[in-house]
């Protein structure tokens, strides 16, 4: 066994770096109950006690990183770790599910890396965090953990089978198309309720009357000037964060790698791949461009640690393409089962219900208080109808040799493309009126660690669901 | 549903069933007799407060004792084939589960005290996705069915 090495010191000043802002407020809490008189003021104990939180912090991180070892040798890595409960673990090359290592930037400053190594197993902690190893032991690490067998086909060097690059006028595409102003925008909408209380009541009677003062143009030019600036401040994180993406397909696994600021890579063993996930958001679907991800097993409890991005735009037209190049394993399905057209009445039904509770309560709110317009909450009922329309006309079921392929949309649409050995099980579902209505829906489970997870597709024809449900089962 | 699979589960099934929703009735009166006295003498709220509780909890008594028992056992089937198992149950939402046996990592079987009086256990199959019961089956049965899925489940190796 070679001896026990520590990570680099780096590490101390990084997790004390991550922990200021939770000790700052709780510092604040403790400068507050404070008496005034013990350290000269509120400001002497904010300092006080930010020392001394930011003190005990250094103290215990520098402790936790005295007392974390590793060793590593061909086929195993060891941790030993823990300052007052000691704690040991091997991980075997064979229980080795996938390693990733990603760099932000401070870490990049000094040419290190985070070492993520994940095992199989539904124990999330059952995994190693090495989060400030340099570069090259890294490497290292990840050499001796790799199996042997896949090694030695694919020597001396290996080249990918296929590989996509994102760049240039897409990656912008991508970014404007990504939807995530929408979060940007709530984000601000939540610190704004958040300081709403705290604002005095003086100047929100000077904001109203200026407002008011401003014609109503300039208002919603304001309104709009916000919203486009959440759009493209949003645009400017997505490209920063997903600069430089490239998939690279090898005989035995995908290479994703993405990230100037903070630099990803993430190796997907083939076998681990339990469904592709074609999603297409609201933005853009109309514009034909699709987002891929897979699901994976054996990854951590955090979403993004199971679904891996398996490119973040591809044209629909293209998918196929895509897909023959780098999973061939899957492909999209031909022919597929609609839904028949009683299924439409269920569909309209399930998007108007929730939106009209929504305007029966808005309308008695208004009454209650005796404001007018209560009639154009009305309109809400417009998108409620399409979207159930769009629901109804993109669910779709097909069986194709082994591979089973849902569509469905919620609001974003999405195909998922699984393999029959890929799931565990399947669930036909009908209530009483569906039963009346000879419509099923169908379910299909499969494994995205910790837990299972399905996907389904509701109110399909009785036959249809038959011929699926024929399709799964082995008798 | 039409094909429904073939064997239904023990009939002793609803007794205990029943039993369990009278201990769960008289656990749900006791509560609402304390919240009347509560609210009423507690709280001085109005005895109508206190009588809806009681209302509610007497409803619940022959549902949870008569109803829900009878129509519980009345869609449950199970059918155990060469290569897989079929599970269908429910009330309103009548639901079927199909579970191949090269995806059944785990069968379990196991039984609380007023199940072991009247010879009866439950088995649980579990994928690595998912998890299944087929409540109350007599003890013997039980053991059968788990060593036959665990054989079948050994034979055949895809890969997950």
């Amino acid at each position: 066994m070679s001896e026990f090495r520590r990570q680099h010191p780096l590490l101390i000043l990084l997790d004390t770096g991550r922990g200021i802002i939770s000790n700052l407020s709780f510092a604040l809490i403790i400068a507050i109950s404070l008496p005034d008189d013990i350290f000269g003021g509120f400001i002497g104990n904010a300092v006080v006690a930010l020392l001394a939180m930011f003190g005990l912090s250094a103290l215990f991180n520098v402790l936790r990183w005295y007392f974390f070892v590793y060793s590593y040798e061909e086929g195993m890595v060891h941790i030993r770790q823990g300052v007052l409960f000691k704690r040991e673990r091997t991980i075997k090359r064979d229980r080795v599910q996938s390693m990733n290592t990603n760099a932000n930037v401070l870490q990049q400053a000094f040419g290190l890396v985070t070492l993520q190594i994940k095992t199989a197993g539904v124990n999330v902690d059952a995994e190693v965090n090495l989060r400030a190893v340099s570069k090259g032991e890294a490497e290292i690490i990840k050499e001796r953990l790799y199996s042997k067998s896949a090694r030695s086909e694919s020597e001396p060097v290996e080249v990918p089978r296929a590989f996509r690059f994102l760049q240039g006028r897409d990656i912008w595409l991508a970014a404007l198309t990504s939807g995530r102003f929408m979060v940007l925008f709530s984000v601000i909408a939540v610190i704004y309720a958040q300081t709403f209380e705290y604002i005095p009541e003086s100047y929100w009677e000077w904001a109203v009357e200026s407002l008011s003062a401003i014609p109503l143009m300039a208002g919603i030019g304001i309104v709009l000037g916000l919203f486009f600036l959440t759009w493209a401040l949003s645009a400017v994180a997505f490209v920063i964060q997903f600069a430089n993406f490239s998939v690279r397909r090898f005989e035995d696994r995908l290479e994703i790698t993405w990230g100037v600021l903070k630099k990803n890579h993430v190796v997907v063993k083939l076998h681990r791949v339990q469904a592709v996930v074609v999603q297409q958001g609201p933005l853009r679907q109309p514009f034909g461009l699709c987002t891929m991800l897979i699901e994976v097993a054996g990854g951590g409890a955090k979403e993004q640690e199971r679904i891996s991005l398996l490119h973040p735009l591809v044209r629909r037209r293209e998918v196929e393409a895509f897909l023959a190049d780098i999973l061939p394993e899957y492909h999209l399905p031909l022919v597929t089962l609609a839904l028949p057209k009683r299924a439409l009445r269920r569909y309209l039904f399930r998007s108007i219900v929730p939106v009209a509770v929504l305007i029966a309560m808005v309308i008695t709110a208004f009454h209650f208080w005796e404001l007018p317009y209560s009639w154009v909450s009305l309109i809400l009922l417009v998108p409620a109808v399409l979207l159930g329309f769009s629901r109804y006309r993109n669910g779709s079921i097909s069986v194709e040799e082994d591979q089973l392929s849902l569509r469905f949309r919620y609001f974003s649409r999405v195909q998922v493309l699984i393999k029959r050995s890929h799931v565990q099980s399947m669930t036909l579902k009908a209530n009483p009126f569906q039963r009346m209505a000879k419509l099923r829906t169908v379910q299909s489970y499969f494994l995205s660690s910790p837990a299972g997870k399905s996907y389904h597709t509701r109110d399909l024809d009785a036959k249809d669901a038959q011929t699926v449900w024929e399709w799964y089962s082995r008798n | 549903m039409d094909n429904e699979p073939k064997e239904s589960i023990d009939p002793r099934a609803r007794k205990v069933w029943m039993i369990g929703g009278a201990l769960g009735s008289i656990v749900i009166i006791a509560l609402a007799v304390g919240f009347y006295f509560l609210a009423t003498i507690g709280f001085e709220a109005p005895q109508w407060v206190g009588w809806t509780a009681i209302a509610l909890a007497l409803i619940y008594v022959p549902w949870g004792v008569y109803f829900h028992p009878w129509l519980r056992i009345r869609f449950w089937r199970y059918e155990l084939r060469a290569n897989e198992l079929e599970i269908q149950h429910g009330i309103f939402v009548i639901k079927r589960h199909l579970i191949p046996m090269v995806r059944v990592q785990y069968v379990d079987t196991e039984h609380g005290p007023l199940m072991r009086y009247f010879g009866l256990t439950t088995l649980s199959i579990s994928t690595a996705a998912t998890k299944f019961a087929i409540p109350a089956l007599p003890k013997q049965r039980a053991e059968e069915l788990r060593g036959e899925i665990a054989t079948l489940a050994r034979v055949s190796e895809e890969d997950v």
